[in-house]
């Protein structure tokens, strides 16, 4: 049985709550002692990879709300439904009056422009989504000043690097507050495109009469109001620097965590991301070394002493530019998938491909090679042939 | 002058009701819809190398003489979206004219792989599913499909390697990165990408997503969940909404260096028409895109607009050119009703002639 609430809400907890829950929880667990908001976006300036990273830029601080990874999208989600809550509301007080004998008609639309400007004062006077304001009693310029001073003594380079962060910090409040700005003036454009779009439909005898005709109406509007400003130099230039900033931010914080991963012993992002860029490379050299081979066998024997010697003075004259070089390293694709797969070795074909030039003629060229043999096998079935994708992605563990 | 709003209070009272009931109805819909399945067309994997995977798609209708013909998706989502379910399938089109339809699965690159860039998807990735099927077929070309960033790759390919590819169809693909109407290309213009994939690695598809819901965002957050809470009550729409909510958010993140580079040298430097694209060494160009083409683009595409793949015309090398507009958006050129008809009975009926 269920039990009865005590006031109305549209359903809407039974559908918020067991997320809110489950955030909670989840937060509660995997961050413990987190405080959210501590940095730029929430988690994600720690460097966590927390996925909101461009939400949070977008549509506000998690700090802002409760909670923090459904924050972004119910900070917007919150504010918009207030909006037009607080007009429906009006609305249907205006409503009641007219039921209950006010006087409707020629003073309507001035009523009705009353209220929407009353609701567009009100946006007016906020800052925007992100509500970042400077650090409470600092003096920002200070601050700055304190910051790019240099300082010395056997720490500095630690120091150093902190002040930098620091100041990446503040450049990101500046960037955020300079983007929210732009943001709020578009919301603020948005509601006067309500407004003349509504007066419009008055001046044509053609009044809203649902609901849903004037939500679709306040989103026509919002839509209008973003193309008109979402592509404006202002808006693009504070979108580049608010993005830009965070990214300096999150790289000044990783360096960090990557300094005392380091002092403790443990791997790094960074080492880690070095032996991947080393892998790549030697994948394409080792994918270029193995085409230039294959040119050299189809060549034919008569040529290869001859081949062998210009194939290495052409290598030797690109060797510079292996690094950025890469070929395909065809010995993996031959046998990794397979024993992935828990299979055989696919079949190697072992014909040339057709129109494939010759290996002198590509060296003089002077370029790599793109006629290669193919690596293949014939097509064979190495899934069981079942259409489902998700049954597909299970099965690879997926 | 009337008043701009004139809800009957007992309008007012029922929609307030009906959605309340909606809502209340939509966790039993959800929990009885479950996951929702999708990909329809049976397929099996012929080739792999390292995340990507090649499908064939089985076909019983297969015709004897069919040339094989590869999809090329965008890296930036799941290739599924041509198979999403049986009454919205452009394979299913294709494969009931006969087609011998392959579709390359990019995977869900991880930070192992934030260093591949365009050479590895183009040559190594492309390059390896095109020789494939090159051998395995017996065959000098074989007719290639590029979806948007799919077809980015398609060109480049075409263009180093005029040899392999017999025709070439390119959809809702972007040629012209500076069109005044790409808002997403505006956009970009100003981040420092190079910055990004320093500091982020691999570039999270969480991140790309909530660019691409910006570009609408008032459609794309409220209407469109608003619309969502109106079918809460039918088990059959709520199943077609998930579906296609799953494909949207099912995004792989973004290998590192390729997006660096894809920006830096497509939406930052409009490398095809500007020149100075690289691909390893090598520097593609659409003059040597020399096969047929065909070039399908979306009207009301606000991801690539149709402007940004109409250029394909001005630049592409081939004399046998042609192009297909199709009403609809950059999603509904393959899952809207009309384009089950319409997209694949155009490409098969281009191919067929040549």
């Amino acid at each position: 049985m269920t039990q009865a609430t005590t006031a109305p809400d549209f359903g809407l907890d039974a559908w918020i709550r067991p997320f809110r829950e489950a955030m909670a929880a989840f937060q509660g667990s995997a961050f413990p002692g987190a405080v959210p908001g501590a940095f730029p976006g929430g988690f994600q300036g720690a460097g966590t990879a927390w996925p909101w990273s461009g939400a949070g830029a977008w549509f506000g601080t998690p700090a802002a709300s409760g909670f923090s990874g459904w924050a972004p999208a119910a900070g917007a989600f919150t504010g918009t439904m207030q909006q037009v809550s607080e007009l429906a509301q009006a609305q249907w007080q205006q409503l009641m009056a007219q039921a209950t004998g006010g006087q409707p008609g020629a003073d309507a639309l001035a009523q009705w422009r009353t209220l929407v400007a009353a609701v567009g004062a009100r946006l007016a006077s906020s800052a925007g989504p992100f509500e970042l304001g400077p650090l409470p009693g600092v003096d920002a310029s200070a601050l700055r000043e304190a910051l790019s001073t240099p300082p010395v003594g056997p720490m500095r380079e630690h120091v150093e690097r902190g002040q930098r962060a620091m100041l990446a910090q503040l450049d990101y409040q500046d960037a955020a507050r300079e983007f929210s700005a732009q943001l709020g003036e578009t919301m603020r454009l948005a509601q006067t495109r309500l407004q003349e779009r509504l007066a419009a439909r008055a001046e044509k005898n053609e009044p809203v009469t649902s609901a849903r005709a004037l939500f679709d109406e306040w989103v026509e509007a919002g839509e209008q109001a973003w193309a008109e400003r979402a592509g404006s130099d202002a808006f693009v230039a504070a979108l580049g620097r608010f993005t830009n900033a965070e990214m300096k931010v999150r790289a000044a914080m990783a360096d960090q965590v990557n300094r005392v991963a380091e002092s403790l012993g443990l791997p790094t992002r960074k080492e880690v991301d070095a032996d991947h860029r080393r892998i790549a490379q030697l994948e394409r050299e080792l994918r270029r070394l193995r085409r230039e081979l294959d040119d050299l066998r189809a060549a034919g024997a008569s040529a290869t002493t001859r081949t062998v010697e210009r194939a290495a003075a052409s290598a030797s004259a690109r060797a510079p530019e292996v690094a950025a070089t890469p070929a395909p390293a065809e010995t993996l694709r031959r046998t990794a998938p397979a024993r992935k797969a828990g299979r055989a070795a696919p079949k190697v074909a072992t014909k040339a491909a057709p129109g494939k030039p010759s290996a002198p003629s590509k060296a003089r060229q002077g370029k790599a090679s793109t006629a290669r043999l193919p690596q293949v096998s014939v097509p064979r079935a190495l899934g069981t042939g079942k259409g489902n994708e998700a049954a597909q992605r299970r099965r690879a563990g997926k | 002058m009337i008043s701009p709003m004139m809800i009957d209070p007992a309008t007012w009272a029922r929609e307030m009701f009906d959605a309340q009931r909606r809502l209340a109805a939509g966790p039993h819909t959800l929990r009885a819809v479950g996951d929702v399945d999708f990909g329809c067309s049976p397929k099996d994997a012929v080739y792999r190398d390292d995340k990507l995977t090649l499908y064939r798609y089985a076909n019983p209708n297969r015709r004897k003489d069919a040339v094989p013909f590869l999809i090329s998706y965008a890296l930036v989502n799941r290739p599924y979206m041509v198979d999403l379910q049986e009454n919205r399938s452009l394979v299913r089109g294709l494969l009931s004219r006969g087609e011998d339809v392959y579709i390359i699965d990019w995977g869900y690159p991880d930070q192992a792989d934030r260093y591949l860039d365009m050479e590895d998807y183009v040559e190594r990735f492309l390059g390896g599913c095109v020789d494939f099927l090159r051998a395995s077929h017996g065959i000098e070309a074989i007719n290639l499909m590029g979806i948007c960033q799919g077809g980015v790759l398609s060109l480049c390919y075409a263009a180093l390697h005029p040899e392999k590819i017999r025709n070439l169809v390119t959809t809702v693909t972007p040629v012209d990165f500076h069109t005044p109407d790409n808002l997403l290309s505006r956009w970009i213009q100003n981040i420092d990408m190079d910055l990004m994939v320093e500091t982020l690695g691999n570039v999270p598809a969480d991140q790309m997503n909530v660019s691409y819901l910006m570009l609408k965002p008032f459609r794309l957050n409220f209407q469109k969940y608003a619309g969502f809470v109106d079918t809460l009550e039918d088990a059959g729409q709520v199943e077609d909404f998930l579906r296609m909510e799953k494909w949207i958010f099912d995004s792989p993140d973004q290998a590192g260096e390729m997006l660096r580079q894809f920006v830096n040298q497509f939406y930052k430097g409009n490398g095809f028409v500007n020149g100075g694209i690289r691909v390893g060494t090598r520097a593609p160009t659409l003059a040597d895109v020399t096969m047929p083409v065909l070039n399908i683009y979306a009207l009301q595409d606000h991801l690539v607009p149709p402007d940004a793949s109409r250029a394909l015309k001005g630049l592409v090398g081939t004399k046998d050119y042609s192009e297909l507009a199709f009403r609809g958006g950059h999603i509904g050129i393959y899952v809207s009703s009309r384009a089950q008809h319409e997209v694949p009975t155009a490409i098969c009926d281009w191919l067929s002639r040549r």
